[in-house]
């Protein structure tokens, strides 16, 4: 993409590279050996750089390069997140970039807002004899003390976040003890610093994510249902009963009861094989009563049907444990 | 995990047990499951022709150990017939390891 735009009348050429120190090494060694093991990632980075000073030199485009390091903020997704967005308050730490390897490695966030921001405004410094800039933060933090940090912003246990943190690391590939850029061509060049400091940029994604689950949950609730499209509100039905907070579910049922085509839904929840929270939600919050009588009979031979079950595995574990010696079983 | 992430542990539906032992104790949880009738699972599905008489059903089922150990996470273990009990699928990790 960036030789296409720059073969048009654009008279710049910028990549950027969201880290800078595993593709400076390959770019400094012009000579580097190609069988040396190296990360995918950190390759993918300095050949990105290759193209674009290469490019530039045969298009005689200016070329700047901006490496962002560890940049976080609301409203990033994909795999490539780490540092604050992986402490979510979701409960569920998606996963994690996983580059980071041992709790005591130390990083460096900045806000992707900022680095944004600055970025643009190194364009106007393209074809400086130096084209390679670092923007980032100085700010370190271990990953413990970043687990520790996103649990403090929320409080509710999720698990060990530091190992959430540390990830699917690649075998065999080191990470390093301590990634902080340096910082000096950035600020000469433009006056960069950073503004917002890590307990700031993990506040504002945990914000910006529960928000977006309340926005997400109350436009299933509260948006009426298209008529045209004969399965939305079943289908509304069915996501609304996997919620967590059975409120919406039950408020939902209260208003479009009629509308909702349960032999469908329930053909779906047994399916996907959640036909029996789908039961115990109708029995608990939904309207058992008012449903058609045979739809009424088979959720509740789903729900007798899930207890016996759950009454088996729970004898299943007691008869394991008992044949364990010295086990006790913690299924009760 | 069922109770707590459902509460009721009868809002989630049970079609197994899943259990995560120590690679080093698998043969260890191996025995306990064998002396309550368990079987190794699949056995018979997934060979062709299937087994025949119980020389072959142990040679196979030692195949189908090693073959499970070397490249999957799990055993799958069928509950003894007639007994009130749930298949077990021994874990020794939650996924495959290449995943």
């Amino acid at each position: 993409m960036v030789c296409r735009l720059s073969r048009s009348a654009v008279a710049e050429c910028r990549a950027k590279a969201t880290r800078s120190v595993p593709g400076r090494r390959l770019v400094a060694n012009a000579r580097f050996n190609t069988m040396t093991s190296r990360w995918a990632y950190a390759c993918s980075k300095a050949l990105d750089e290759f193209l674009a000073l290469a490019h530039g030199r045969q298009r005689q485009l200016p070329v700047m390069i901006v490496r962002l390091f560890n940049t976080a903020g609301p409203r990033q997704t994909g795999r490539l997140r780490h540092g604050p967005p992986a402490v979510r308050d979701t409960g569920a730490v998606r996963s994690p970039a996983g580059r980071l390897r041992r709790r005591t490695q130390r990083r460096c966030s900045v806000m992707s807002a900022t680095s944004s921001a600055h970025s643009s405004r190194l364009i106007a410094h393209a074809g400086a004899a130096r084209p390679v800039v670092n923007v980032g933060s100085e700010e370190e933090v271990t990953i413990d003390a970043l687990a520790r940090a996103g649990a403090r912003a929320h409080p509710e246990p999720v698990g060990d976040r530091a190992d959430s943190i540390c990830g699917s690391v690649e075998r065999g590939l080191r990470g390093h003890a301590r990634r902080v850029p340096d910082l000096t061509r950035a600020r000469a060049l433009i006056g960069f610093a950073p503004t917002t400091r890590l307990d700031d940029i993990i506040m504002r994604v945990i914000e910006h994510e529960r928000a977006f689950l309340r926005l997400r949950h109350n436009a299933l609730i509260d948006t009426e249902p298209s008529h045209r499209a004969c399965p939305e509100p079943s289908r509304r039905a069915l996501v609304l009963s996997l919620s967590p907070d059975s409120t919406g579910f039950r408020r939902f049922v209260e208003r479009h009861a009629s509308r909702i085509d349960w032999p469908w839904v329930l053909q779906r929840a047994q399916a996907h094989k959640i036909a029996a929270l789908l039961a115990a939600r109708v029995e608990e919050d939904g309207p058992i009563g008012a449903l058609d009588a045979d739809v009424a009979r088979r959720m509740q031979e789903v729900r007798q049907e899930a207890r016996r079950r759950t009454h088996v595995a729970q004898s299943t574990l007691e008869r394991l444990a008992r044949s364990s010696p010295g086990k006790t079983s913690r299924f009760s | 995990m069922a109770e707590q992430v459902y509460r009721d542990a009868s809002r989630r539906r049970f079609a197994d047990v899943d259990l995560v032992v120590h690679r080093d104790t698998l043969g260890r949880a191996e025995g306990v499951l064998r002396s309550l009738g368990y079987r190794l699972g699949q056995v018979d599905t997934l060979l062709a022709p299937p087994p025949k008489g119980p020389t072959e059903w142990r040679a196979a089922e030692a195949s189908r150990a090693g073959f499970y150990e070397r490249f999957e996470y799990e055993l799958p273990f069928d509950a003894p017939r007639g007994a009130e009990l749930l298949p077990v699928d021994l874990h020794w990790h939650v996924a495959p390891v290449s995943a």
